[in-house]
């Protein structure tokens, strides 16, 4: 049957890889876009969807219906069009489907939560959930999410209560909000409909071994996977924070040594703790040092991987230009020779980056606005370019930067976009978890909207221009030391901070 | 902190200091982590390592088992020595302590494992 996980803008295509290689080898039968990537499997391997390091959730798919169907439908029909479909009997008598619901159903009586051996949610008293086991009935809650101009014809309440009544008459169900054995998560938007029901309560890109929780758990994985550690390697991450990287790195890979800096004494106690929990302490270490002034030999770590200050939630003393050309300049120091470096960088840095690229020929531009094929596309042809160049300096180093920016979209769209996206958020106030997955509108997020919207490199206060273009020609000069991979845009988005 | 760690540390960064390699330890807890010996991992590292350091420092942390002068490629099949070089490099844990320039004198201090080599700003 089918299945769809979620995923964070821009990472589809590593979540496309992953499934493709662990689980539905079919070309055909793989697909992403608009931040999911769908697949064919079972419920014989469900363990296998559920150890993904690349997604936000896992879906059973119920329904999937292309808007072509409906995008033309009034209010009345639309809603007409959406209860007709979802409460098609064929839908939900599936033979395989019945099986993950029975599936889901076990789980949850088991209470092992996140279909992992996650128990420590204990929930509200067992008094509450007796009857429920007993009449061996399935408990059911509906989520809605409308987006977009249909979206907007159909109210995300009202669909979720018809549809709620509607299944527990076809299906005799019944209704928990509370605590249901499984949720039906709808989805609405001007490209689709779909049905899902997600596998696990607690997203799987919240990792089980975090206690601190910093960057997005599949962001982490991204990084450490780019690192494309094959031997032995010790991996440095020079301003490590919560150390959220190597806990990841250190966690799914055997043969590393990872090293952790940072600067703040806090932020360090932070990620002892994490590794403690994590029980990696024996494969992290941690130092207290300045990233632009590491107390270590010169090429002396292979890899290095960081989320570099992005002048928003962690800034710099002096400008992120000047902050990042001594960094680098760092960090070409320490890294071995034909070691590699990953770096996730803001919008700002890496518009700066893409000058350097202006030689070999290629329309960078189109890594900015279009589609995620064609960045596929570019990124071919920038590891092809940059091969040319390597063989002309031979001791050249490997560099991978991510690229992202945590409001593109927020800003592109500007602010009628992100009000009528926060009112659909108290909307669905109801369905906390899939709160829990998106989390564009926090507080920290939604204030950085702003600051992202003055545009790139622009020009400091009191500096004149001619300043700025220096800094940036000394940024580059000791960027292009490195010999540059490839490049990847996603969206960031932060785990909540409960 | 682990003497892996300690053999790629320097304090060069000091102004003024050219090699600060490599940092005594003044070991003031010092404890054995049991970590699981992959003789794979230890014999990768050796050529990364610089022995002489890992031999002074052992030795200041009170490691007792004691290491060869030197390691040739016709010893990394030695399993009892790689298993001494493992204990040495990832079971020492200097909880407590202070590393020391060997130029300067400057004094790291080491808490709860963590070594501190922040610098004060006349000192760069």
């Amino acid at each position: 049957m089918r299945f769809f996980c979620t995923a964070g803008r821009g990472t589809e295509i590593f979540a496309h890889k992953e499934i493709s290689s662990e689980i539905d080898n079919n070309p055909d039968s793989v697909s992403h876009s608009d931040g999911r990537v769908y697949f064919h499997s079972s419920l014989t391997h469900i363990d296998q969807i559920l150890q993904l390091k690349t997604v936000e959730r896992a879906f059973a798919l119920v329904l999937h219906k292309d808007s072509t169907e409906y995008k033309d439908l009034d209010r009345a029909a639309l809603l007409q069009y959406i209860r007709t479909n979802i409460s098609s009997k064929d839908a939900w008598k599936d033979g395989e489907l019945t099986g993950i619901i029975h599936y889901l159903k076990t789980h949850h009586n088991k209470k092992l939560q996140g279909g992992v051996t996650h128990v420590d949610e204990e929930g509200p008293p067992a008094k509450k959930f007796k009857p429920n086991v007993g009449d061996g009935k399935i408990s059911f809650r509906v989520s809605c999410k409308c987006s977009g101009i249909c979206g907007r014809k159909v109210s995300s309440q009202l669909l979720a209560k018809q549809i709620g009544i509607k299944l527990s008459q076809l299906m005799k169900w019944k209704v928990n909000f509370k605590d249901p054995d499984i949720e039906i998560c709808i989805q609405l938007t001007d490209s689709h409909v779909t049905v899902g029901i997600p596998l696990t309560r607690i997203p799987l890109s919240k990792r089980q071994y975090v206690k601190f929780h910093g960057l997005r758990g599949p962001v982490t994985w991204i990084l450490t996977s780019l690192l494309n550690i094959q031997n032995q390697s010790t991996v440095l991450d020079p301003m490590c924070g919560k150390a959220t990287i190597l806990l990841e790195t250190a966690k799914n890979l055997e043969n590393v040594f990872c090293i952790g800096c940072d600067e703040n004494t806090d932020q360090l106690k932070i990620a002892a703790e994490n590794s403690r929990f994590a029980n990696v302490e024996n494969k992290l270490q941690l130092f207290q040092g300045d990233c632009r002034a590491l107390p270590l030999w010169n090429e002396s770590v292979d890899c290095i991987v960081c989320d570099t200050p992005f002048g928003k939630k962690f800034s710099t003393q002096e400008s992120l230009t000047v902050f990042h050309t001594s960094f680098l300049q760092e960090m070409y120091r320490v890294l071995r020779r034909k070691g590699r470096m990953v770096l996730l960088v803001s919008e700002e840095i890496h518009h700066i980056f893409q000058k350097s690229f202006t030689y070999t020929g290629t329309n960078i531009e189109v890594f900015k606005t279009k589609q995620l094929g064609e960045i596929n596309r570019v990124k071919q042809k920038v590891l092809s370019d940059s091969h040319e160049q390597s063989d002309q300096s031979p001791a050249s180093l490997q560099v991978e930067s991510i690229h992202s920016d945590s409001t593109d979209c927020l800003s592109k769209a500007g602010n009628n976009f992100k009000c009528n996206q926060v009112n659909e958020k108290m909307n669905e106030s109801r369905g906390d978890e899939y709160t829990d997955k998106q989390l564009p509108f926090t507080a920290n997020t939604s204030c950085t909207v702003n600051s992202s919207c003055t545009g790139n490199t622009s020009c400091e206060m009191g500096k004149t221009s001619e300043q700025n273009e220096n800094e940036i020609m000394n940024l580059l000069s000791v960027f292009n030391q490195f010999e540059y991979v490839s490049d990847h845009y996603i969206k960031l988005e932060r785990h909540f901070q409960t | 902190m682990k003497l892996l760690t300690h053999n790629f540390l320097t304090s060069n960064i000091i102004k003024g200091v050219k090699n600060g390699y490599p940092l005594s330890i003044l070991p003031g807890k010092v404890e054995m982590k049991e970590v699981d010996f992959n003789p794979e991992f230890i014999t990768r590292m050796l050529p990364k390592i610089e022995w002489s350091a890992l031999q002074k420092a052992a030795k200041e942390c009170g490691f007792e088992e004691g290491l060869p002068d030197t390691v040739g490629e016709e010893q990394l099949g030695d399993t009892d020595l790689l298993k001494r070089v493992h204990k040495a490099l990832l079971e020492i844990e200097v909880v407590e302590g202070k590393l020391v320039c060997p130029e300067s004198g400057r004094e790291f201090p080491i808490n709860n494992g963590i070594p501190n080599m922040l610098l004060n700003e006349d000192e760069v």
